[in-house]
């Protein structure tokens, strides 16, 4: 096959989601190992006008692209598939790959407007988990449902492995016991990730769970959930942190700021367990998990949306997870169970170096190459069109900004019907306990 | 320990209030604020911000039941004529309650016969005139919850009564942004309600944002105007803080034998027994909605408008019918 054939769309300007970065940069690095350096790489920049756009689309048709691949989320190609549409005509279209990233649902109304335009086209929808795949199934229309693949995101060998010296260079500088446990949170400290709920329930299992340590990686957010009309003032997250840890002096916890790429895989090393109870909607991966589970570390993670395809017991648990029409809700009577387990029986050096390698086969550029080579080489079927959910859902995306409020209603049974599949279905019926 | 674990945006909801700390507290120990009426403090903020007033404030969409409304002998009910209105139809007898609300006057004739009782009037006034001659703050939210063009015209033809635009040195405007929605058709609203403010208002108007407004105190010795007539809030917080700033209402307390109950410096509040026959209260009555409500019967689909618990029709209906009777 001609690599020349394979266009990549991505942006000039680095997304200002630190996941996202990461995620495009090992994405392109994937596809440079399946389809040699030949790619073409076609980049626009997030703040182009029309006619930059129209450019770029001559530049797509003129490259003669059997497909072309929008691997970048910091923009939506609609603006882009209406350059190509003046720019193709009525000539053939290269096929058309997506790489779907989280804030799908919130771009509903941009999807729906390219709906016509994609018809009939060649194109390739491909979800990062089994989750997300199972949420935009219900998005398209049955003849359009083998439009759909999955591929996860990816993680860099190089910068997440298993490392013992690693561990105890971490443990030495951070003065942390050979007897202490580490229970380690990375990612944004934000309302959206359940950290007060995390912290809550290791407080309440403190004894049982003593002598361990908490250590949180990352930097705080005010984001706070505005599809749940929930926006804290700015600073306001950080500081109810900052109480409730001068209340709660029983539980140590450090909050180490935001670590670089070496300082993480560090401290994923010197942990003994990841631990992330996040429901929040955008979760249709979870990177952290990812690099921290090729470094070796085990977690408990709940059992939401992306987070779901990383279970693999005993070496990543996860929390049940209800979602009920005002949003998910986590199953705590599993979690001193599940924390202990993992604590107590993950604790040899070669079981962390067997949990690195089963991950890294499954989640790292090099290892998955020949996947995505498939996946990409594969003809694309025809799209025929969304579903009427999606059409509804951008409905009311357009009338509430920004997703602000957007299932804020009481009896609102859109969010269950659009993130059922971001729970397992036998939760769903069978946990109806109350608080 | 409890078998679900709470999410963080349950318990940040709770912080979430335009409110201060103290009124949080009072109010969560008094009522279940229910994800809908927070979403409607926050959309209507900063006219719902809190306000102090030494009685508990209320907007009556945070009741669920009328036992709610026992936990306390007496209610401050910020709500406008389109809640109230709502509010009694839901709750169309007190059914032997004995709290007190008060309400703001021009809304009395809302009151329907079996709540009459139970209600007195409230009206906040200014106690000392604003010093600067020409200088005016205008506010209000401009989204179609609040706004027709009808609305506006009236709104403007008010400050007219008591401004000409030509003298006016000073004009500042403040239009919340957390009121406005992004639809395609609300921005043809607004284009529509900007560029009629602007025919209006004198070409050096200044377009403030709330820090602007209410952090640099460029309200001070100002006269100020809502554009918004008392519909959906009848108890502007925004209005209560600018007061308290040394703003002033154009004109000064209207009814001189009641006795001014010092908020401010600058603002007060007259407290009266209800009088729905008074020529100062206008406004559709609950008899005349009731028969509005008969006409309809079934054949109009309830179609809740967005983030307000009350129907499409309705709001219009009541809207269009305040607006007449100001008029």
């Amino acid at each position: 096959m001609d690599s020349r054939a394979i266009g990549l769309i991505h942006a000039t300007s680095p997304s200002s989601w630190a996941s996202c970065r990461k995620i495009l940069k090992n994405l392109v690095n994937c596809y440079r190992l399946a389809f040699g350096d030949g790619l073409a790489n076609l980049h626009y920049d997030s703040k182009s006008d029309a006619y930059a756009e129209l450019k770029l689309a001559r530049q797509i048709k003129d490259a003669q692209l059997k497909t072309v691949a929008f691997v970048d989320h910091s923009r939506h190609p609609r603006d882009l598939l209406f350059a190509m549409d003046i720019a193709f005509g009525k000539a053939p279209w290269p096929e058309l790959v997506f790489h779907v990233y989280g804030d799908f649902t919130l771009l509903t109304p941009q999807w729906q407007e390219v709906e016509d335009l994609l018809m009939k086209k060649r194109v390739k929808f491909i979800c990062a988990s089994p989750a997300q795949y199972q949420l935009l199934l219900a998005m398209l229309s049955e003849d359009s449902k083998a439009c759909l693949s999955q591929f996860p995101f990816l993680v860099d060998r190089h910068d997440f492995y298993h490392s013992p010296e690693k561990r105890d260079q971490f443990r030495q500088r951070r003065g942390i016991c050979a007897n202490e446990k580490v229970i380690f949170y990375s990612g944004r400290l934000s309302m959206q990730k359940n950290i007060f709920a995390m912290l809550d329930a290791i407080r309440t299992y403190l004894n049982e769970l003593s002598p361990c340590k908490i250590l949180l990686a990352g930097e705080f957010d005010d984001l706070g959930s505005p599809f749940f009309s929930v926006q804290p003032q700015p600073g306001l997250f950080a500081r109810e942190l900052e109480k409730w840890l001068a209340i709660h002096l029983e539980l140590d916890v450090k909050l180490l700021g935001s670590l670089s790429t070496p300082e993480l895989n560090e401290a994923y090393n010197g942990a003994d367990l990841l631990m992330s109870l996040s429901t929040h909607h955008d979760e249709d991966f979870g990177m952290a998990p990812a690099e921290a589970l090729c470094a070796g570390l085990p977690a408990l993670l709940s059992s939401w949306g992306g987070y779901r395809a990383f279970e693999q017991r005993p070496y990543c648990e996860l929390l049940p997870v209800k979602v009920g029409i005002k949003g998910p809700t986590l199953n705590a009577e599993s979690f001193l169970l599940l924390t202990k387990s993992i604590l107590t029986n993950v604790t040899e050096d070669f079981q962390r170096s067997e949990i690195a390698e089963f991950y890294r086969q499954r989640l790292c550029v090099d290892s998955k190459s020949a996947d995505l080579a498939k996946i990409i080489l594969e003809d694309a079927e025809e799209f025929h069109g969304f579903s009427n959910l999606l059409r509804v859902h951008a409905q009311r995306v357009r009338s509430h900004p920004s997703g602000q409020g957007l299932y804020a209603g009481e009896e609102d049974s859109l969010y269950k019907k659009i993130y059922e599949s971001y729970a397992p279905r036998d939760i769903l019926q069978n946990s109806e306990v109350t608080a | 320990m409890k078998q679900l674990l709470t999410p963080d945006q349950d318990r940040f909801m709770q912080l979430n209030l335009p409110e201060s700390p103290k009124e949080i507290d009072e109010q969560k120990a008094m009522l279940a604020l229910s994800r809908k009426s927070l979403h409607f403090l926050y959309r209507l903020w900063p006219s719902t911000r809190p306000i102090s007033v030494g009685v508990n404030s209320i907007f009556l969409g945070q009741i669920e039941s009328l036992d709610d409304l026992a936990k306390k002998e007496t209610w401050w009910v910020r709500d406008g004529a389109i809640p109230l209105l709502w509010f009694f139809d839901r709750f169309p007898e007190p059914n032997g309650l004995s709290c007190k609300l008060v309400i703001d006057a021009d809304l009395a004739q809302l009151v329907p016969k079996p709540w009459r009782r139970l209600v007195d009037c409230f009206r906040v006034v200014s106690t000392k005139r604003s010093f600067g001659p020409s200088r005016v703050v205008i506010v209000g939210g401009i989204s179609r919850i609040f706004t027709t063009i009808e609305s506006v015209e009236h709104a403007l033809k008010k400050i007219g009564q008591y401004e000409s635009m030509d003298s006016v040195r000073e004009c500042l405007l403040f239009v919340p942004a957390q009121m406005l929605s992004r639809l395609e058709e609300s921005h043809i609203h607004y284009a529509k309600i900007y560029q009629r403010l602007f025919q209006i208002l004198p070409p050096q108007t200044v377009i403030l944002n709330y820090d602007q407004l209410v952090t640099e105190n460029a309200a001070r010795q100002a006269r100020v105007y809502s554009l918004n007539s008392k519909s959906i809030v009848a108890d502007d917080g925004l209005l209560h803080l600018l007061l308290a700033q040394g703003a002033a209402m154009p004109h000064l307390a209207p009814v001189e034998s009641l006795k001014v109950n010092e908020l401010s410096p600058f603002h007060g509040v007259q407290y009266s027994a209800l009088d729905v026959d008074s020529p100062a209260t206008r406004g559709p009555t609950f008899a005349e909605f009731c028969a509005f409500k008969q006409k309809l019967s079934d054949k109009y689909q309830v179609e809740a408008f967005g983030t307000l618990p009350w129907s499409n029709w309705f709001h219009e209906w009541a809207g269009q019918r305040f607006l007449e009777a100001q008029q």
